[in-house]
């Protein structure tokens, strides 16, 4: 029966082509809006690796500051701060850190992760952030007072980083590796100061709870020196109840420290609110999008179906006077519709399939891809289902004594 | 004839009224759509106070200084606008702003944060304010480094209550007290250059370090003369980046950057592009090309739609070519009628657009929205339109148009 319908549907191929473009560009439309929805609500599953509740995130804006200079004046005066954002009652703990959550502050640099070239966050943080920032240390230490001693550089990298270039081995005391420009692993200088692992955290998502997991490794802040080790901001953890009207206190305490620059304090979880909106307003855009355009083909759909019935009258009449029932009548005109559709869909699967192959959405899982067209494919055969009913049912109402006299 | 064509197809508009709910539904949308991003990009690239003269100005919001081993790329600082900027030929007047920064305040335990900008005094002649009190910072301001400002309306009841006459007033920003020099109407956060809360000299910043810096937190907006000489501005000023002397030659060896239109200027953030050439082209195909891309899904469905009505109208065909029509003349009438159909559409577009513009302004998405329809929205709308209306006539007109009298008068569709 089902080849019969195939059968059938080529023999209109002329009327059938448009149909099927449409219903093909329909598939890609779903499949774009509900793969996105799916990596979205995937993404939100997974653990934060940190703690924004009763967090602020401090930065100071002032007088426009070449950051690479070595003069000093900015050292000094984030050394002052830490100092004196450590010192005050309502502050249970403070740190100065680069990729801030939430911030959008980006810090990074690019090695090879798995075959790959990957972005890889690089942040410089103070002892503290750990507690600060209520990082998860999963496995080894944390960095310590006297590590500027050590013969190697101190790195802590995130559970999936460590799991990208380690495997399943114990990346503690392992040295990073390096790459060449092409991914092939180099052989560092002799006498270079080598990084090497001390610890491993729970991966730190600090673009949110809707967005990618980075990989990501934290450094020792250096407040020596201004490189790349030099952190940007303060981000301070208060006591838990502390009312929103400390801020002005905390600002002009502050203000004091550094005289004529703008102290700008912004709570992580009005941040959060941001980025989660910055996140969600383009689903619900594309989705409303897309939710007419979809409507907008279920209506064109309708009425080339409701012409076809009409158009069909004297074939339906000759198969009812032959004794086919008015439910044979509607699963035929549904069965043809759906046929259709799974010409597009398997077209619109192939071509979507090609995504993973080709590597074009690094961070796309093929199984969020994957439940995004089952979804897709779902969506579009009830939709088209719907669609087809009311011209189904107005074929079965056709009466076989008139429809052989039509003409 | 025109009018005969148009009441013709109002009949047979009203003869179907699902098929034409249908169509226009379709039409309504996708306009709707394509008219609210066109609103938006209109009120990004085109003049408006306090940019009235944007047809003339060229911006320099970004450049990159390269060394062996680093990279620092943004906005330029104001010491390598003073060397690279300053007195081009061919330019009016120019002026070094910065970008707008956040500032601080605090009213009775309530926080205030706003924009501001410091500028140089040629600034507010080159853009257009409009002042509701007092007026611009001055020449003197800049020497002495007065600690005056300039605020919008907006700003002026967020810092005064509902008060007016606020010029001679203090206000205290990051523990630092400002004069209240002038009033200016609220700026739309598509003005780019002029978009801010708050504006003061230049020198009211912290130290001199920033007159040698060659990057950071500045923009530049040079007035040409005329459009004409825009090109020769831009030459010179890219010649002029090349010779730049590097202060530290260990750390930057060059500069590259251009002094860019709007539209570059738009179109840089959208395309990635070399930071010395912005792909106009690309970034204007991207564009239509994404409109063209965006109006094929409905274009597919009228064409079914309108096809499938062939049969309806199979003995009206017959009944003209029977009497001596061409096949040209049915072309011409059928797609006529498509193009009423969605001109028709159009209007519900422009609706549409206006209502979700005006819900846009309304709603805090995004800051100081002032989004609207004007007469160059109203024309694109009827561009698309019609543009749409012919995409999706023409093949339908044509296929009726070969049918043949006999069979068309017997009812027999395609």
């Amino acid at each position: 029966v089902i080849g019969h319908l195939f059968r059938l549907t080529w023999n209109r191929r002329g009327a059938n082509a448009l149909l099927l473009v449409e219903l093909f560009v329909c598939f890609l439309v779903l499949c774009a809006v509900l793969t996105a929805t799916a990596w979205t609500a995937r993404n939100a599953l997974e653990p934060l690796g940190f703690e924004w509740k009763d967090t602020w995130r401090i930065r100071f804006v002032g007088g426009i500051v070449d950051m690479e200079s070595e003069d000093g004046e900015f050292l000094v005066m984030l050394k002052r701060i830490l100092d004196e954002a450590g010192r005050m009652p309502e502050v249970e703990s403070a740190a100065l850190v680069s990729n801030v959550p939430y911030s959008g502050d980006t810090h990074s640099t690019t090695s090879w992760v798995g075959g790959r070239q990957t972005n890889i966050l690089s942040s410089p943080i103070t002892i503290d952030g750990l507690e600060t920032l209520r990082l998860e240390l999963q496995a080894g230490r944390w960095f310590e007072e006297g590590d500027a001693g050590l013969a190697y550089r101190p790195v802590v990298l995130t559970e999936g980083l460590a799991r990208g270039w380690f495997g399943a081995s114990d990346p503690i005391g392992r040295e990073l590796p390096e790459f060449n420009d092409d991914g092939t692993p180099s052989t560092p200088e002799d006498g270079a100061r080598r990084s090497r692992v001390i610890g491993v955290v729970a991966d730190y998502r600090r673009d949110g709870e809707l967005d990618a997991t980075p990989a990501a490794y934290f450094i020792p802040a250096n407040l020596e020196r201004m490189n790349f080790a030099t952190p940007t901001s303060l981000v301070v953890r208060l006591r838990p109840g502390t009312p929103a009207s400390a801020e002005e206190g905390i600002v002009r305490r502050l203000q004091g420290v550094v005289p004529g620059w703008s102290v700008l304090v912004e709570p992580l979880a009005l941040m959060r609110e941001g980025r989660l909106q910055s996140r969600i307003v383009p689903l619900v855009v594309g989705g409303i999008v897309a939710f007419f355009l979809i409507a907008m083909v279920g209506l064109g759909l309708v009425g080339v179906l409701w012409q076809n019935v009409a158009r069909r009258t004297p074939e339906f009449g000759v198969r009812r006077a032959l004794g086919a029932t008015g439910r044979g009548i509607l699963l035929q005109i549904l069965g043809e519709v759906l046929a259709l559709t799974t010409l597009a869909v398997v077209v619109g699967a192939a071509l979507v399939a090609q995504v993973p192959i080709l590597g074009l959405l690094p961070d796309l899982s093929p199984v969020v891809l994957g439940v995004g067209v089952l979804a897709a494919s779902l969506v579009l055969y009830l939709f088209v289902s719907f669609c087809g009913l009311y011209p189904g049912w107005l074929a079965t109402r056709i009466d076989p004594a008139r429809a052989l006299q039509y003409e | 004839m025109l009018t005969g064509t148009a009441k013709l197809a109002l009949k047979v508009l009203a003869r179907r009224r699902f098929f034409t709910f249908i169509s226009l539904f379709g039409i309504g949308f996708t306009l709707t759509v394509l008219l609210v991003v066109t609103a938006m990009l209109d009120h990004l690239l085109a003049p408006g106070a306090p940019e009235s003269r944007l047809g003339r100005m060229l911006f320099v919001p970004y450049i990159l200084l390269e060394g062996e081993q680093m990279r620092s790329s943004g906005a330029p600082g104001y010491g390598l606008l003073e060397k690279t900027a300053r007195d081009l030929p061919g330019v009016e007047a120019t002026s070094f702003f910065t970008e707008g920064q956040p500032v601080v305040s605090y009213r009775g335990g309530e926080k205030i944060e706003s924009q501001l900008r410091r500028v140089d005094p040629e600034y507010w002649r080159i853009f257009d304010f409009a002042f509701v009190e007092g007026g611009p910072t001055t020449t003197d301001d800049e020497a002495n480094a007065e600690p005056v400002v300039v605020l919008t309306e907006a700003a002026r009841k967020r810092y005064f209550g509902g008060r007016t006459g606020v010029v001679g007033e203090t206000l205290e920003l990051d523990g630092r007290n400002y004069r209240v020099r002038g009033v200016v109407k609220t700026v739309a956060s598509s003005r780019l250059a002029t978009f801010s809360d708050l504006w003061a000299p230049l020198s009211t910043m912290q130290g001199d370090r920033w007159r040698q810096e060659l990057r950071g937190g500045f923009n530049a907006v040079l007035l040409a003369r005329d459009a004409a000489a825009i090109a020769g501005i831009k030459a010179e000023f890219q010649a002029r980046l090349a010779r730049l002397d590097m202060p530290d030659p260990t750390r930057f060896q060059k500069a590259r950057g251009a002094a860019i239109t709007r539209l570059e200027e738009v179109i840089r953030d959208v395309v990635p592009g070399e930071p010395d050439n912005v792909p106009v082209a690309r970034g204007l195909a991207i564009f239509f090309g994404g409109a063209f891309a965006f109006l094929l899904l409905p274009a597919v469905n009228l064409v079914n739609i309108n096809i499938s009505r062939i049969i309806e109208r199979s003995s009206e065909i017959g009944v003209r070519k029977a009497f001596g029509a061409s096949s040209f003349d049915l072309v011409v009438q059928f797609v006529a009628e498509n193009v009423i159909l969605c001109l028709l559409g159009g209007l519900f577009g422009l609706v549409g657009a206006a209502a979700v513009l005006a819900w846009l302004n309304a709603s805090d998405l995004m800051p100081v929205a002032r989004f609207g329809l004007n007469f160059r929205i109203f024309g694109w709308a009827l561009v698309i339109s019609a543009f749409f209306g012919v995409l999706s006539g023409a093949y339908p007109a044509w296929r009726m148009s070969r049918l043949h009298p006999v069979r068309a008068l017997k009812g027999a569709a395609s």
